[in-house]
């Protein structure tokens, strides 16, 4: 056993490179989060004032109240830190009765391995395909026919999809789901910490989040936020009994298994709160520097944008004829334009990709925008591609 | 020894500024007033330290 792997572990990355990548910008620590993580980085340190034996119940440092601001950010009743977004999923197909999930067919792949994991079949909903692979909403009431409305556990709808950063219209599926009375699950990993959320608004009976995607959280932490109709369900306490001991565990919360989250990604969320719920806000702004960007690699000749446009996410997904050839014939063959981009301090492309690829842009200042595609244009002109 | 944290607090806020600037770290006038300000209190901060720990 080399144990030297282990000492010094470093990384700076965002110090020294802009980085692009797809899943990584939503999770980029506050700089109060990054201070709080020192102060509670040891393993049970949020746990010193734990009266009640429950983590959410704790109120120094103040998780309880957390808690409630949460769920009220989010126009929700009630809200737990999970393990990440794929366990609030698991937890609330794992509590809601019926045979099927329907989901859309751009949902992530945790979404169908929970529902699995809950021991439910799947029922997919098309998207148009190339080039918007926008989600064929109107398919859902099809679906829960299909299926049967009295077999359906819960129906999911992903409210960005991290394939092609396409925003769904969530009420239009609430209204369907009301119609039907299945419970509606809207997955806002890629939306709930960057954009404004109003679950109640959008119908939602479930909404899940994801700390380290979009609330500037380290991993791994979840949201699940839901209605007092569905707390009980969802939030259940523990009715076990020892045979021998007679031990009971009332206070806890079943599909938490008592208490989830604790140490740094809690204690990073909650310090990122005040600045996430500020930074909403500005959301108009992030979309207008993604469509800037958007626009800009589109005068370079054979760049697509695929998905919706205009653009309403900061996620995107582009299909690049143009450095795709130049790849069948350059020596490095389709890293090169990683390695071109890594050069230029540019991180986040996938290493190998030159013909699709996924950038996400959010947090980025107006200069590291314009730093960014005046490098993409630069690459393709240095390799004989026409620039308009 | 509450002066180590506050150390590093300040230091966190440079790193804030390295993202921010990155990778040119070219900073502005303000950037650079407000950088400098940060190390003369880490420096402040680490006095006490050696103060508190009699080096």
């Amino acid at each position: 056993m080399n144990l030297d792997l282990y000492k010094n572990l470093f990384r700076d990355v965002e110090e020294n490179y802009i980085n692009l990548n797809p899943i990584q910008r939503g999770g980029v620590l506050t700089p109060e989060a990054r201070k709080a993580i020192v102060k509670f980085a040891d393993g049970y340190s949020v746990c010193d004032f734990c009266l009640k034996g429950r983590l959410d119940l704790i109120t120094k440092p103040p998780i309880k109240q957390f808690y409630e601001d949460l769920a009220e950010f989010l126009n929700m009743d009630v809200a737990r830190i999970t393990p990440g977004a794929r366990q609030a999923k698991r937890m609330i197909f794992n509590s809601l009765e019926g045979e099927y999930v329907i989901i859309d067919s751009l949902a992530h792949y945790t979404s169908y391995v929970a529902a699995e994991a809950s021991g439910k079949k799947i029922k997919e909903v098309e998207n148009t395909g190339y080039d918007k692979f926008e989600i064929i909403l109107e398919k859902y009431k099809e679906k829960i026919e299909e299926v049967g409305e009295d077999n359906v556990a819960a129906v999911l709808l992903t409210h960005v999809d991290y394939l092609y950063g396409n925003l769904n219209d969530a009420e239009k599926v609430a209204k369907t789901c009301r119609k039907y009375g299945v419970p509606f699950v809207l997955n806002c990993a890629y939306t709930a910490g960057v954009m404004p959320i109003d679950g109640k608004k959008l119908g939602a009976d479930f909404i899940v989040g994801s700390g380290h995607k979009s609330f500037a959280a380290s991993a791994p932490t979840g949201i699940l936020a839901t209605t007092d109709e569905y707390a009980d369900v969802v939030f259940r306490t523990s009715k076990v009994k020892g045979d021998v001991s007679g031990r009971m565990f009332k206070v806890k919360e079943v599909e938490l298994l008592g208490c989830t989250v604790m140490g740094a990604p809690i204690i990073t969320m909650m310090a990122s709160f005040p600045r996430v719920v500020e930074r909403v806000k500005h959301w108009d702004e992030e979309v207008k520097k993604a469509r800037y960007l958007i626009d800009q690699l589109r005068r370079i000749d054979g760049i697509k944008l695929l998905g919706q446009d205009p653009h309403n996410h900061t996620l995107f997904h582009i299909e690049s004829l143009s450095f795709f050839e130049v790849s069948k014939k350059h020596k490095r063959k389709g890293f090169f334009l990683y390695e071109e981009l890594k050069k230029r301090k540019i991180i986040g492309i996938q290493p190998g990709l030159t013909k699709h690829f996924k950038i996400n842009c959010y947090g980025l200042t107006w200069e590291q925008i314009e730093y960014v595609a005046n490098a993409f244009i630069e690459i393709a002109e240095k390799n004989g591609i026409e620039v308009r | 020894m509450r002066e180590v944290f506050e150390a590093i607090d300040h230091l966190i806020d440079i790193l804030e500024v390295l993202r921010k600037t990155a990778p040119k770290h070219e900073l502005s006038d303000e950037q650079k007033k407000y950088v400098s300000k940060k190390i003369e209190r880490i420096n402040k901060k680490l006095e006490k330290i050696k103060k508190e720990l009699k080096l």
